[in-house]
């Protein structure tokens, strides 16, 4: 809870803004050295990271459909944050979330319109699921949810790869690959920005940043859930019951994730893949600090995340160094985002 | 400068004077409340155990009435924070009953206590009594965040009610504070109880548990305190005055209960009782066989 507050310690936006675009910028920097160090070249490295970020409509496709389950993953993050929680499960979340909605996407019969809305819904009710049972461990065992979230983020990536492999009892038997039958085209988001893979699941993505926004700032439960984050012997003084915000926490943090795992489901791939994920619920921890837990700054570090594996995959098929640079610039940013005694030491040293 | 004065010339009451500029309440005037005593909590027999699991309360009755101070007297740890969590239903109670104005409230809630109308002047403020990373708007609504006055419904906080709100409390309990937008933490610890009494004050409370209200306080601030919970007592509120300081015990109180070792020992008069005998009690639970028990 300590640790929660010291990130979330109030100062104006402005001030806020400043630290985090320091902070992206110092990452960038030092990037920069190491790319110098291991020999390659850093303008040829930055140049492809860019073209492949935003260089074209393609580019910014590729950025934005990555982007989008990271900002839903980032405020799945941010969500149990702010309740004084860690849930480092939003990569399972996602992954139960995705496989319903692949399920009810296929096999459900539904009129265009309300077949989609229930994929949406089931996926996010089965990510509530995953995230209620350490929200429950939690608040009446005391189980430590960092631990078990993360734990059951792995049953989940094991439970649904073991459903869609070969004689297991989702897969689909026309491939040989560990996925499900297609979903019905009543079930699909429709795409946005052919003839890339941008679809709705981005709008769906950002409208659900703002209701959270407005959950946590402007509606008396949300209220209710920052007051448990930041101190919660307050909390109790004030009539809030502990328990079940904790449990609501981490169920609705679930949910968001579990919808991430869906607008890939029916936005990007139309099918569960076993193993499609290639981090997101892990981006989403990073996304949620770098937002420095706020909603509307998600949809912004999740654009920052999503930009660096687009970027990141132009700078391995140019050749201008590994795409794990990407990662490399991923990791100084986080690390100086929540260093932030480090940047304000800094400030202070060049007032001097 | 004010003044300069030979140590050995002066006395507390000078030298406070001295300090905040004006007269100081050290004795109060207490208004005589007409008409009968009034019962509003009743505590019957009351025990609860403390974090480690001990007895901490053992068998605790009095009853707490309309219009009147009624001050714990105790040495510390003698079950005094045990007592004001039990009757703000912080703490569970293991034995006994509490009902305020017949409404049965063992085993409640601390929300069912706040609804009640019982308000709680914790004895520690930053842990319990504020959210220090709140703003003093969103620390001005702390036990009444659901109240219609600011959620009209659960979807909708009014954000202008409770700027209003929290400006009138600035006011009336002169918060000094550049604006009710900045965070508690940056607050003075005197500002900051200020704020507590004022929100706490404001709820229009039937019962007031007070505990240790001026601890830390500056003298001006300590006054103040003190004259807001007899004003608070003279519109007919029941206070129940917890403090570690003996001598704001016996000024404030109509009433005062001593405490000692998780059981109420004596009810004193304050007028008929003095600090030798208070003291007595305090330490010994009786004072006939005071110096007779063998521990």
């Amino acid at each position: 809870m300590k640790r929660s507050a010291l990130l979330l310690k109030g100062s104006s936006l402005a001030h806020e803004l400043g630290i985090t675009a320091l902070s992206i910028l110092l990452a960038f920097g030092i990037s920069a050295f190491i790319i110098w160090a291991a020999g390659f070249s850093v303008s040829a490295v930055f140049i492809n990271l860019w073209k492949g970020a935003f260089g074209g409509k393609l580019a910014l496709g590729s950025t934005l459909t990555k982007s989008t389950p990271i900002i839903l993953t980032s405020l799945s993050f941010l969500f149990a944050f702010r309740a004084g929680l860690f849930n480092i499960g939003a990569e399972g979340q996602l992954y139960i979330g995705a496989i319903v909605a692949a399920v009810v996407g296929a096999y459900l019969n539904l009129p265009v319109g309300l077949h989609v809305f229930v994929c949406l819904l089931a996926a996010g009710l089965a990510g509530a699921f995953w995230g209620w049972i350490p929200g429950y461990l939690r608040a009446k065992r005391g189980v430590n949810e960092f631990v078990s979230t993360m734990m059951l983020s792995y049953v989940a990536i094991g439970f649904t790869d073991y459903l869609v492999a070969p004689r297991g009892p989702l897969h689909d038997a026309k491939y040989w690959a560990n996925q499900t039958a297609r979903i019905a085209s009543t079930a699909a988001l429709p795409r946005i920005m052919r003839p890339t893979q941008v679809s709705v699941a981005l709008i769906i993505a950002v409208f659900f940043a703002f209701v959270v926004w407005y959950y946590l700032f402007r509606t008396p439960a949300g209220y209710e859930l920052r007051s448990v984050g930041l101190s919660p012997p307050a909390a109790e003084y004030g009539g809030i019951r502990i328990e079940r915000k904790l449990i609501l926490a981490l169920s609705i943090a679930g949910l968001l994730a579990g919808l991430a795992g869906a607008g890939e489901v029916l936005g990007t791939h139309f099918r569960f893949i076993g193993r499609f994920s290639p981090g997101y619920g892990w981006d989403g921890i990073a996304g949620g600090l770098i937002a420095r837990a706020h909603p509307i700054g998600a949809i912004f570090a999740a654009l920052l995340m999503g930009a660096l594996r687009a970027g990141g995959m132009q700078v391995q098929r140019s050749g201008a160094a590994p795409g794990d640079i990407a990662a490399v610039i991923q990791g100084l940013v986080i690390f100086f985002i929540i260093a932030p005694t480090l940047i304000r030491v800094l400030i202070r040293w060049r007032k001097r | 400068m004010i003044g300069t004065v030979r140590a050995d010339e002066t006395n507390e009451r000078e030298l406070a004077e001295m300090m905040v500029g004006r007269d100081v309440v050290f004795t109060v005037r207490r208004t005589e409340v007409k008409g009968a005593p009034e019962p509003v909590l009743k505590v019957v027999d009351v025990q609860a155990v403390d974090d480690r699991g001990l007895l901490a309360l053992k068998g605790v009755s009095f009853e707490l009435r309309k219009n009147e101070i009624l001050g714990i007297a105790g040495v510390q740890g003698n079950g005094q924070a045990e007592l004001a969590e039990v009757l703000t239903g912080l703490r569970p109670v293991k034995k006994g009953s509490i009902s305020l104005d017949g409404l049965e409230l063992t085993g409640k809630t601390a929300r069912d206590f706040i609804d009640a109308g019982i308000a709680h002047i914790p004895a520690d403020r930053h842990l319990r009594g504020l959210v220090m990373d709140f703003t003093l708007r969103e620390n001005a609504i702390l036990g009444r965040q659901r109240a219609h006055e600011f959620a009209p419904s659960c979807f909708w906080q009014d954000q202008r009610a409770i700027t209003r709100y929290t400006e009138r409390i600035v006011r009336e309990f002169g918060v000094k504070t550049p604006s009710v937008h900045v965070l508690v933490r940056n607050l003075s610890g005197g500002n900051q109880q200020r704020l507590i009494v004022g929100r706490e004050f404001s709820k229009g409370p039937r019962v007031i548990i007070a505990a240790q209200p001026t601890r830390g306080l500056d003298i001006g601030g300590m006054e103040y305190v003190r004259e807001q919970l007899l004003a608070m007592r003279d519109h007919g509120a029941a206070v129940l005055l917890i403090s570690m300081d003996l001598d704001e015990v016996m000024m404030l109180s109509d009433r005062i209960a001593v405490i000692y070792e998780g059981r109420i020992v004596a009810i004193k008069d304050p007028e008929t009782t003095d600090r030798r005998e208070l003291g007595e009690l305090m330490l010994s639970g009786s004072r006939a066989q005071a110096g007779g028990e063998m521990r």
